[in-house]
């Protein structure tokens, strides 16, 4: 029992390790254009979402609480 | 034995695995822990909604049978209702606070005192919270709650100003990364037209992004304008809805313009010309002095110059208005009196010295700033705000980073 828990929990880490270090291994190559260009369009789309979120009509109004009750 | 071995084996690919979250730079950390902070907000937000719903409920209940029983539920409810709501608006502020630190364009000094001022609301929220939660009666919790209500129509208008301030920020920080990789491309168009390449279809594409980046430009000035002018509760959020607009129409002004730079790289990459963008930021500096920049890329003078711009021998140099140009023996080249100009190449020098000194530095590369005036820096993962002196100011134009003195 503990043997196989063992080898699971190897292949899930291998597998997060394997794609850890394509990820370095990839952020680490000289950006030849594409990998910079796609930073600029990330920083875009992040200012994009705020931009939706914060034009949202959100209603905080304590009024009602704080006014007459009758 | 073997299960310790696979223990340390779990451990350190385990260590490993997580290195991709540590090795994120500040800016990738903060925007995470802003969308965790925007989530919690809007489960916030829906708990508040449900509570407030409740309070009109259990007020109409008491409207119709003004029982005690019916009373103290509605002290109740009025109480839950408002420590949510006051959760809420803390909640929004903490998310606030969190937008500060990854918005990029920003430097650190003028995000201090937007940390400082957010703390302090908080601080205030959690205050007139720990009233409305010892309200012992319907009289006290109302007048609670009336206190936490005039707060919050006394600080909303400020935080709706600070968003759009980092609104701003944020487009401008983006204007900025586009000029740094388009610093770089027209130092390497020149360079290949120095070559003899063809380079026609490259630079029609260049002034197609030149002419979507002055329209995002003057889009994200004319909302910026309209950030002063959220002042009162009465036209806020109207007028915040215009930035906002004029904020979009920027964003797809600049969505035109990276694609014109996608066109431009695809276009060169294709034919086997390779061209480097990472280790690219920008300087934009005003003053009195002197500016002596070295690099790869192009400076923007975008004002006349009360002095004189030296140029060394392999800078290509346009320049508008009228002025004097005068070849000098050592082969740089001097430039008098003209109205703005641009300089482009690789491993160039542009020396300017005089009065009304007003440039931007786009590409890699430093910058040496001496006298009096202001600069601002856009690094890939650093913007710097400051001030230059007669001790003068170093400027590395990809990180962002600046030092003190003339190195």
């Amino acid at each position: 029992m503990n043997k196989t828990i063992v080898a699971l929990a190897l292949i899930v880490c291998v597998a997060a390790a394997t794609t850890a270090v394509i990820y370095i291994a990839k952020s680490r190559q000289p950006a030849q254009g594409g990998d910079e260009l796609g930073s600029a369009d990330s920083l875009l789309k992040e200012l994009e979402d705020f931009l939706d979120f914060e034009n949202q009509e959100f209603d905080y109004n304590f009024g009602e609480i704080s006014g007459d009750w009758g | 034995m073997r299960t310790k071995i696979a223990t340390l084996v779990i451990s350190a690919l385990m260590l490993v695995a997580i290195v991709p979250a540590v090795s994120a730079g500040p800016f990738e950390e903060a925007q995470a822990r802003y969308l965790y902070a925007k989530a919690e907000l809007l489960e916030l937000y829906s708990e508040w909604l449900s509570a407030r719903a409740d309070f009109l409920q259990v007020r109409a209940r008491w409207r119709g049978d003004r029982t005690d029983q019916n009373l103290a539920d509605l002290v109740q409810a009025g109480k839950e209702a408002t420590l949510k709501g006051c959760d809420v608006v803390i909640k929004y502020c903490e998310m606030l606070r969190v937008q500060v630190e990854a918005t990029r364009g920003l430097s650190d000094n003028e995000k201090a005192p937007l940390y400082d001022e957010i703390d302090g609301y908080i601080s205030e929220l959690q205050a007139k919270r720990v009233s409305v939660q010892n309200a012992g009666n319907a009289q006290e919790l109302r007048t609670a709650a009336g206190e936490l209500w005039r707060y919050w129509l006394q600080i909303r208008v400020r935080l709706k100003q600070i968003t759009a301030q980092l609104i701003v920020a944020w487009a401008d920080a983006v204007v900025q990364r586009l000029e740094a990789f388009v610093g770089r491309i027209e130092a390497r168009i020149q360079q290949l037209k120095d070559n003899g390449i063809d380079t026609t279809s490259l630079e029609g594409w260049l002034d197609e992004f030149n002419s979507k980046i002055d329209s995002a430009k003057q889009r994200i000035a004319d909302a910026e304008n309209k950030v002063g002018q959220i002042t009162d509760d009465i036209t806020f959020i109207e007028i915040f809805g215009t930035a906002i607009r004029e904020i979009r129409e920027g964003v797809l002004y600049l969505r035109d313009a990276l694609k014109r730079l996608r066109d431009i790289v695809s276009d060169m990459r294709s034919k086997g010309h390779t061209v480097t963008l990472s280790g690219s930021g920008t300087l934009i500096g005003h003053g009195d002095g002197r500016a002596y920049i070295s690099g790869t890329g192009v400076v923007h003078v975008l004002a006349p110059i009360q002095g004189t711009m030296l140029v060394s021998p392999n800078a290509n140099v346009t320049t508008v208005g009228e002025g004097t140009k005068t070849m000098l023996e050592n082969g740089w080249v001097q430039y008098q009196g003209y109205g703005s100009g641009m300089v482009t190449g690789t491993d160039i020098v542009v020396d300017i010295s005089g009065n009304g000194i007003s440039i931007l530095a786009a590409g890699t590369g430093t910058a040496v700033l001496t006298g009096t005036g202001w600069y601002r820096t856009y690094g890939e993962n650093r913007y710097v705000y400051g001030t230059w002196t007669a001790a003068g100011a170093t400027a590395d134009l990809a990180t962002g980073e600046v030092s003190a003195g003339v190195a």
